[in-house]
């Protein structure tokens, strides 16, 4: 079995190998130096949320999700990433719609199509598979909503870009346009090297705010 | 002949039924117009219209008279439908850039507030004394006029509120909120509730005259009426299959407008006609492409319609 962070650090206070200082839980020193090492975070950009959300999306179990059926086309994405607050501490937990169109466009109004909703794992981590989200006239970007949620935190509703989007001319930076609102949103993405299973590859960290 | 008879009789029916609750749109009053509208609003109990066009300048007509005035306010940015309102004495106009302007009847600026987002709905009170404020991010906001300040803001589960109006007796907010639920507060602030909504987002709401009865609309592509006191739904009617983004509902209440939009290319795709005591979302015979505003006045429903760059026309719908 493998020991989480606490459980080793209490471990080897117990074995004598780190000593503590006068007035020093384990708990307190273990906090403190989970705070030693966690880099602050901005914000991730908010942006707007619809239209079609929709609410009561199935949840899937654990932190993942498969919003693709086998046999769709489209090319085939991997989104992962971390869920964090802006002091950089991970949100185990944290609830996080996703939804996006199928690879032509078009969102799924009566069912639950390329929707999902998991929670962070216990590192904060989630992902999921899908396709990359097609083009629709009333957008000019590619992208993905999230909507995530966790105790004590401002809810972010945000979306996710692709700098492989033609819109932005392989230079994101410099070809923003007004469907985006802020470059950091915008996301590189890898490309497999197996040419029968290609696939995008991207990440996504989240960082949410302190209510 | 007795098959032939009976469909006969059956089309005969049919045709009567249809023509029994048909709609039509009269035209009441053509207004010259100096640029092209790209969104207007019938003001107060239908003496007025006002509109915005491509360029961004305000216009007001008179429709007693058909007077028309031209007010070139400087808006920072473009105007999104919805961010227009006005009553009797004051037009309220809010763009993308966050910026709300309130001016007279005179076209004399009277406030400028500057939000940090894009203003997507605004609503005036009748007599003017507060604006319900929709933006892109938050939940509704109502503004005293006078002073320019913000009174209070709204709450949300994560959304922001679509469309927002005030109760004819000034003593109520209601909003749609893009978490599916629609809100109602009283003047104060206070929530009184929070109804919850179809699956999808509701994007606007209407109020009757007598402040009884909520329309409410969105991207379930039907309409809704409510009870304004508890929230309940009354009657829903069947949805279009598209998105609707305006909704108007007429002083009698039993019959509403609603904009209808492409659900691709969020463009208006018709214009729907209900009649309550049916539960049919018909479509009007107009081109939705020539609709630039919905409104009501004391008698009912009425459509703003560019007929040529120069010329509008204010239809009854009956």
């Amino acid at each position: 079995m493998e020991l989480s962070r606490r459980d080793l650090f209490s471990r080897c206070v117990a074995l004598g190998v780190v000593k503590l200082g006068a007035g020093l839980t384990v708990a307190t020193a273990f906090d403190s130096w989970l705070r030693a090492e966690t880099v602050p975070r901005p914000a991730t950009p908010i942006d707007q949320l619809g239209p079609f959300y929709k609410r009561g999306t199935p949840e899937s179990p654990g932190h993942s999700a498969v919003l693709r059926a086998q046999g769709d086309p489209g090319l085939q994405l991997a989104v992962a990433g971390t869920v964090y607050n802006t002091r950089g501490e991970v949100l185990p937990g944290a609830k996080i719609d996703v939804w996006q169109t199928n690879h032509q466009g078009r969102y799924d109004i009566t069912g639950y199509r390329y929707r999902a909703m998991l929670r962070a794992g216990m590192k904060g981590e989630y992902d999921f598979q899908s396709v990359v989200p097609g083009h629709y006239p009333a957008r000019k970007c590619q992208h993905i909503h999230f909507l995530v949620q966790a105790e004590g935190h401002k809810p972010l509703v945000t979306q996710m870009y692709f700098a492989s989007d033609p819109i932005f001319k392989g230079d994101p930076a410099k070809n923003m346009n007004d469907d985006c609102p802020s470059v950091e949103l915008v996301r590189p993405i890898l490309l497999s090297d197996q040419a029968t299973t290609m696939g995008a590859n991207a990440t996504f960290e989240l960082v949410l705010e302190s209510q | 002949m007795r098959k032939v008879l009976t469909a006969l009789a059956w089309l005969v029916s049919f045709v009567l039924a249809n023509a029994s609750c048909a709609q039509t749109v009269k035209p009441m009053v053509k207004l010259d117009a100096s640029g092209e509208m790209y969104f207007a609003v019938v003001c107060g109990d239908g003496e007025s219209v006002a509109g915005v066009d491509r360029v961004n300048d305000i216009h007001l007509w008179n429709l007693a008279t058909g007077g028309h005035r031209l007010f070139k306010v400087g808006l920072d940015a473009q105007v999104d439908p919805g961010a227009l309102a006005c009553d009797q004495r004051t037009i309220a106009v809010g763009s993308v850039q966050g910026m709300v302007t309130l001016l007279d009847y005179d076209g004399k600026v009277r406030q400028r507030v500057g939000l940090k987002e894009e203003v997507t709905g605004l609503a005036l009170s009748r007599g003017g004394s507060k604006l319900a404020v929709s933006t892109a991010n938050s939940p509704v906001q109502l503004w005293d006029v006078a002073s320019g300040s913000r009174d209070w803001s709204g709450t949300t589960s994560f959304a922001n509120t679509y469309g927002a109006r005030i109760s004819p007796d000034g003593k109520s907010v209601f909003a749609a909120d893009g978490d599916t639920y629609v809100r109602a507060y009283d003047i104060s602030g206070k929530l009184v509730y929070a109804a919850e909504g179809d699956l999808l987002e509701p994007f606007d709401v209407s109020v009757s005259a007598d402040g009884k009865t909520l329309a409410v609309a969105g991207a379930e592509g039907n309409v809704e009426l409510r009870d304004s006191a508890t929230g309940k739904v009354l009657k829903k009617s069947t949805s279009c299959g598209n998105p609707i983004f305006l909704v108007i509902i007429s002083p009698k209440v039993l019959t509403v407008l609603a904009l209808i939009l492409d659900e691709s290319t969020l463009h208006p795709a018709g214009i729907g006609y209900w009649n309550a005591n049916d539960t049919e979302l018909k479509q009007l015979t107009v081109d939705p492409k020539t609709v630039v505003g919905m409104g009501t006045d004391a008698k009912g429903l009425l459509l703003i319609r560019q007929d040529s760059p120069a010329k509008l026309s204010v239809e009854r719908v009956e």
